[in-house]
């Protein structure tokens, strides 16, 4: 192979590694919950309004408030849901967090976030995704 | 968790310093501009307590106080919907049982501040043709001592005793609510003495001085006005109120004793009326839903009483005379850009004026925030009132008409669930026709010629702290 050939070749491999990541990437950005799509980058300011304090800023469970909290807060970054509707094992749907969320849960400190609007609770389930690699 | 406290203390550190440089900075300026010229008049104010972000809260729940509002102490829509669910989230914290015992359901604001306040054609024994006032220095603001929370699963309570740095006492509210009766968020019965449902809540507001600090619209009352009633200041009554799932549509009606909050009965025996209605839509991508509301309020005013020796009895007026105040309002959100518009008009009987004709004007606000972060806002809003009929035909049309400009920011240096403090910064300025000020600043005297227009700006630096 000529030096310049194998040159196009290792750069254009990367090219579609880089590619494939970026796509990976911009879905794992979303969220699909019904007709309303959620954006992770909008879901960053409104889950540190209200989700850091006991998720953490990095999603792994030690916000500030996570050490007076019985049951521990969720850690994102394990990606090991309790509301799921596909089996034992397995990440949840979008959907499943979302109603997670909306709901909370009633013998935790996870409060109901219904008051605020579809698409910020979609936003921020399109961010927590990120934390986790899955 | 090491690294999360201390990449926490490096940023608090380093919010620190900048406060601390901006606020000797703007004090410099400020003290600069004011010349020294400080001269002690005993100024009255109007007393608005600002009285509701409540710390309490947030330590019960383990929230951060942007939880529940857009930067404190304004509620956003999880905090409204807290709010009209009795101070309740709806999960087993709610019940003060679960509670260590150690938990007390108090919290404290106050505001150690420095101003400045100016008003113009102020009348004083040595200028009796009127001169401009100015007074400066650090001042205090009162304490609100804040009692709220649940006594028992759907029966919540609120008191809130106030401090005013003069040491007078008060007691702003102190009320009881039964939550959601047969179970459902539409019913709900408040007694004892609490704000009015006001959407552009004035308690909540983040405005703190002296020309900013309080509404035209929610304090106006005509020239020879024997009105005393002010949207702003709570009532005692009973309010029925009720809300969707999820607050968005909310509505009260209240019945209100006829004496604006004072208590022992002084006023007469029919009551006043309120009513709201608002609704949310989740439109757009702003910081929180869209939402339109209005209001009406109908009162009397006694004006005759039983009499002993000249003195009313208290609780014994007849003769009631009645006034009204309508108007619409709404909190929309482009992004993080609130607006708050509110526009209203007003009524009194002709008996609660000074001559044959009904007092009659008209009021229309624009209130804008931007909410940069949870921990950084400016605003700015312009209020304006116009009188449309004076009581005493004599009387020019433009005595008592208002304009009122304020600027501003908050700057909150941590947003923990413990405590908040905000770094406030404010510029308020009014312009009366023929009247002081309502901020009563310099010697809240009316100029002599009615057509006089007064000047007075207010210029704040406060440290705003709740725990
Ligand atoms: C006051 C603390 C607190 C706050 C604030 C909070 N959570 Fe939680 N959250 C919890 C706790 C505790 C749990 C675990 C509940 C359990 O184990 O049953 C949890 C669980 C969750 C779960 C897991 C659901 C499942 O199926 O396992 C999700 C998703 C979640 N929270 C999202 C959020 C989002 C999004 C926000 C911000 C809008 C938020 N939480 C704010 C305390 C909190």
């Amino acid at each position: 192979m000529r030096p310049h050939t194998r040159w196009v070749a290792v750069a254009s491999g990367w090219g579609v590694l880089l590619f494939a990541a970026g796509v990976t990437r911009a879905v794992a950005q979303e969220s699909h919950i019904g007709s309303v799509t959620g954006h992770a980058p909008a879901g960053r300011p409104l889950y540190e309004r209200y989700c850091a304090g006991c998720h953490g800023d990095d999603g792994d469970a030690r916000g500030e408030n996570a050490q007076w909290i019985d049951p521990r807060p969720r850690d994102f970054t394990m990606a090991v849901f309790k509301c799921r509707s596909t089996p034992t094992g397995t990440l949840p749907t979008d959907e499943d967090l979302f109603n997670a969320m909306t709901r909370g849960f009633v013998t935790t400190n996870m409060p109901p976030w219904v008051a605020l609007t579809p698409q910020g609770r979609a936003d921020m389930v399109a961010y927590i995704k990120t934390f986790s690699p899955k | 968790m090491v690294r999360g406290f201390l990449r926490g203390a490096g940023s608090v550190q380093g919010s620190w310093l900048v406060s601390g440089v901006v606020t000797c900075t703007c004090l410099v300026v400020a003290m600069a501009v004011s010349g020294g010229r400080s001269r002690a008049y005993t100024a009255y104010s109007l007393a608005v307590h600002k009285t509701e972000a409540i710390p309490a809260f947030a330590r019960k729940y383990g929230l951060r106080c942007s939880a529940c509002h857009t930067v404190w102490p304004e509620l956003n829509a999880f905090g409204q919907r807290f709010k009209d669910n009795g101070y309740q989230l709806g999960n087993d914290r709610d019940s003060p049982m679960w509670q260590s015992p150690a938990y007390w359901p108090i919290a404290m604001r106050t505001t150690p501040q420095w101003h400045l306040e100016s008003t113009t054609h102020q009348i004083t024994d040595a200028a009796p043709a009127g001169k401009t006032l100015r007074q400066t220095g650090f001042d205090l603001s009162g304490v609100d001592f804040l009692l709220l929370g649940t006594l028992h699963k759907n029966i919540t309570f609120g008191l809130v005793p106030t401090l005013d740095a003069d040491g007078t006492t008060g007691l702003e509210a102190a009320f009881v609510r039964f939550d959601n009766l047969g179970q459902s968020p539409w019913a709900n019965l408040k007694v004892g003495k609490f704000e009015l449902d006001n959407l552009l809540s004035e308690k909540r507001f983040t405005w703190l001085s002296n020309n900013g600090g309080f509404l035209y619209a929610y304090h106006f009352l005509p020239s020879g006005s024997a009105n005393n009633f002010g949207f702003g200041d709570n009532q005692i009554g009973a309010e029925f109120s009720g809300h969707s799932f999820n607050s968005y549509t909310r509505y009260s009606v209240a019945l209100l004793t006829t004496d604006d909050g004072e208590p022992g009965l002084p006023g007469g025996k029919s009551m006043d009326a309120m009513f709201t209605l608002s609704q949310a839509f989740a439109l757009g991508g702003g910081l929180g839903p869209q939402r339109v509301g209005v209001f009406g309020y109908l009162g009397h005013r006694p004006t005759t009483f039983e009499t002993v020796s000249g003195t009313a009895i208290p609780g014994t007026g007849t003769d009631n005379k009645s006034f009204y105040r309508i108007g619409a309002t709404a909190q929309l959100w482009l992004g993080n850009l609130e607006l708050l518009p509110l526009v209203s008009h007003a009524q009194d009987d002709a008996a609660l004026g000074p001559g044959p004709d009904k007092p009659t004007w008209n009021n229309a606000l624009l209130e804008a925030h931007y909410v940069a972060t949870p921990r950084f806002m400016v605003q700015g809003r312009y209020e304006l009132t116009r009188m449309s009929t004076q009581g005493d035909p004599a009387t020019p049309k433009s005595l008592g008409d208002a304009d009122a400009f304020a600027v501003g920011f908050r700057y909150y240096p941590f947003m923990i669930s413990r405590d908040g403090m905000a770094l406030h910064g404010e510029f308020a300025m009014t312009r009366t026709t023929g009247l002081a000020p309502l901020s009563g600043d310099g010697s809240g005297v009316d100029p002599a010629d009615p057509a006089t227009k007064v000047w007075s700006r207010s210029l704040l630096l406060a440290f705003d702290f709740a725990f």
